[in-house]
């Protein structure tokens, strides 16, 4: 059944392209290979227009006591994290035990991650890449990184290190291909938001309800 | 599923009489349109994207079975599974058989198009399972009973008065402030995400080199439909496919701007096959359907395949006098606005109504603003041309008779001018009759002083306005 249905739809797709397609009639416009800015400046400013809130970290004990500021400004009780260099860079970790926040280490996640995660009020992440063009954050699956942690919780708090800035969308698809996919890559651009009722825009409709991220500027 | 018959005449005349809904439709059709239009001047270069994506869709099209091929080799070596279904119904049916294989009670689903187009809501019910539409608009639309009106935006035509009443009725809790509405259906959604067998996504763009499934979105609903359930399901036609990372970039160049005139939706999730090795979240098993529903033979159409190039953005409804004018539902069809008219009639299920085609001014406004390069007039003109070849329409095959006589059609001209300037009042004595129909929704040229009379007058004044110059 499964292999009638594929043999007959991909048999006529055959039989149309058989006879031959017109040549393309649209020039294929090489684009310009990375020529955009990558840096914290460019990132950040796209960023805050976007509903994120960002400060510079210039050393490890200023991105510990941002994270600690934030933790107390938004009576954060309960994290989640994730296992990365940048995190341990910046001994996250250790910040959020000195605040006194419970916090759920990657092994210690329950069966089904989401719901286990539904309670949890901050998700500390780093990224794989940040776009300047578009303020984006981009995170990569793996395992002790969930899906999960930068999505169910009511906050989001990313790490964002220099050497992962990157101009533009292109030019970061065209480093991820140099290796295997990850299972999930999602490009974050803003705080979730939507217009379905009237075209009022308003933020903060299934992800978190707000994104905050620091910059490793030696990093 | 059957075909139905859709009287377009007849629902849009009604949608015409609903002023609330064309109210709500122009003021949101207008933001939009302003969107885009500052998204695309903050572009320079968006001549170059365009003509880049028209040529990667051209290139994909002329690969296609080769490329599904390459895509269904990748998904499988990173844990998915693919499945081809020949038409809506079998899309639908086989959905419906991987989840009660699994016993799956409760999916998610992100917003998608081609679910739409297989009624799948429908059978997934059938089957006793409980499919819950968590796009904001989705989740309205199916709370209310209601089908789409617009391809991106769903719930256009419903008012934050009416989502109250809903809201008050299905939760016992309402509030007129769209933020705190918003937040209503959040809190709800939450659960289901939460606890669901299963995700249902569509695709955007598919990556035959990779594997890997492309979408977009603003609100995270397909996000976590694709991430938290232990099953993904994603749903796409076979178009939808490109070949590289590459090809996908140019594509998504274009379709964010042209869509909603942002650079980037706040989502863009490339999901690649089931969760790997150590990994402790994310699908534990991933399918991807193929659907056909006709498009293989659209691809054979010379004259017709290059609708197959859309990418789903919705521009040309934003800018379609018709559509702006009777809204979405009024189409029939999963597909409304010139995409529609042009993809709907082609399809093996709800082809909608075969006159569809007709239902256009050719303003060309739609082929100006697609992103695709797709010339929407010329495809509707062909698809009237084969529907004229099987049907007669008097007004036009009298029109075209007179025309090729110009004895008979100088008869008929002294004719009406006997009844001229009264012949709508004559026409509305018989309202079904040929005339009575042709004038229903035309304004008849005056027909008291012939042009052949008027032509030398017409000729000096032409001369004066232009200065004397001949």
């Amino acid at each position: 059944m499964k292999t009638r249905a594929k043999n007959a739809i991909l048999g006529r797709l055959r039989a149309a392209t058989a006879a031959g397609f017109p040549r393309v009639s649209a020039p294929t416009i090489p684009r310009k290979p990375g020529g955009g800015v990558a840096d914290f400046e460019r990132f950040a400013a796209v960023l805050t227009t976007l509903g994120p809130t960002f400060e510079m970290a210039r050393t490890p004990e200023e991105a510990r006591q941002a994270l600690t500021a934030y933790l107390a400004a938004n009576d954060v009780k309960t994290a989640v994290r994730w296992d990365h260099p940048d995190l341990d860079a910046v001994s996250a970790a250790g910040v959020l035990a000195e605040a006194k926040v419970a916090v759920i280490a990657p092994e210690e996640l329950p069966e089904r991650v989401c719901p286990g995660l539904a309670a949890v009020d901050l998700g500390v992440t780093a990224v794989a890449y940040a776009l300047c063009a578009t303020g984006s954050l981009v995170m990569a699956a793996a395992p002790g990184r969930e899906r999960g942690t930068p999505l169910v919780p009511r906050l989001h708090v990313a790490f964002v290190a220099r050497s992962r800035l990157v101009p533009d969308l292109p030019t970061m698809l065209e480093r991820v291909g140099q290796g295997p996919m990850p299972s999930a890559l999602n490009c974050v651009s803003g705080v979730s938001s939507t217009g379905d009722i009237e075209f009022v825009y308003v933020r903060g409709v299934h992800g978190p309800l707000a994104v905050h991220v620091i910059g490793l500027d030696w990093l | 599923m059957t075909k139905t018959a859709h009287d377009f005449a007849k629902a849009s005349a009604k949608a015409l009489g609903d002023r609330q809904s064309r109210a709500i439709l122009h003021k949101a059709i207008g933001h939009i349109r302003v969107l885009r239009q500052r998204s695309v001047n903050a572009m320079p270069d968006f001549a170059e994207r365009q003509a880049r994506a028209v040529a990667v869709r051209d290139k994909t099209l002329a690969k296609l079975p080769e490329l599904l091929e390459k895509l269904e080799a990748s998904v499988t070596a990173v844990g998915g599974r693919v499945h081809y279904a020949e038409t809506a119904e079998t899309a639908a049916t086989l959905v419906a058989r991987i989840l009660s294989e699994r016993g799956a009670k409760l999916v998610v689903k992100g917003k998608s198009m081609v679910s739409e187009e297989m009624g799948l809501n429908e059978v997934l019910e059938a089957a006793g399972i409980e499919a819950v539409e968590t796009d904001l608009g989705e989740y309205i639309i199916q709370l209310a009973g209601q089908r789409p009106s617009h391809i991106l935006a769903p719930a256009l035509h419903v008012s934050k008065e009416q989502v109250s009443d809903l809201f008050a009725r299905k939760f016992g809790r309402t509030s007129t402030d769209i933020p705190e509405m918003t937040r209503i259906a959040r809190d709800s959604l939450r659960q289901k995400f939460l606890a669901a067998d299963a995700g249902i996504t569509g695709c955007n763009i598919a990556i035959a080199e990779t594997g890997t499934v492309t979408v977009l979105e603003n609100e995270g609903n397909i996000r976590l439909s694709g991430s938290c359930p232990p099953i993904h399901i994603a749903l796409m036609t076979l178009e939808k496919v490109v070949e590289t990372l590459a090809d996908a970039a140019v594509v998504l160049d274009i379709l964010p701007p042209a869509a909603t005139g942002q650079t980037l939706p706040v989502h863009l999730s490339f999901f690649t096959g089931a969760r790997r090795e150590g990994e402790r979240d994310g699908p534990r098993e991933m399918h991807l359907v193929i659907l056909d529903n006709g498009r293989s033979d659209i691809l054979a159409d010379p004259k017709l395949r290059s609708i197959l190039r859309c990418i789903r953005c919705g521009a040309c409804l934003n800018v379609c006098p018709v559509y702006q004018s009777v809204g979405g539902h009024a189409y029939g069809t999963v597909y409304p606005g010139p995409m529609g008219s042009v993809i709907s009639p082609l399809l093996k299920d709800n082809p909608g109504d075969p006159r569809q085609p007709f239902a256009c001014t050719h303003c060309a406004a739609c082929s100006e603003a697609c992103p695709a390069g797709i010339d929407h007039p010329a495809l509707l003109q062909e698809l009237r041309r084969r529907v004229s070849e099987t049907e007669t329409d008097l007004p036009v095959a009298a029109f075209s008779l007179l025309a090729r006589h110009p004895l008979l059609f100088g008869g008929a001209a002294a004719v009406g001018r006997l009844f001229d300037p009264k012949l709508r009042e004559v026409a509305a004595v018989a309202p079904d009759a040929p005339v009575g129909r042709f004038l229903r929704c035309r304004e008849f040229p005056g027909l008291a002083r012939p042009f052949s009379r008027r032509f030398k007058a017409l000729a000096r004044r032409l001369k004066r306005l232009q200065g004397g110059r001949a």
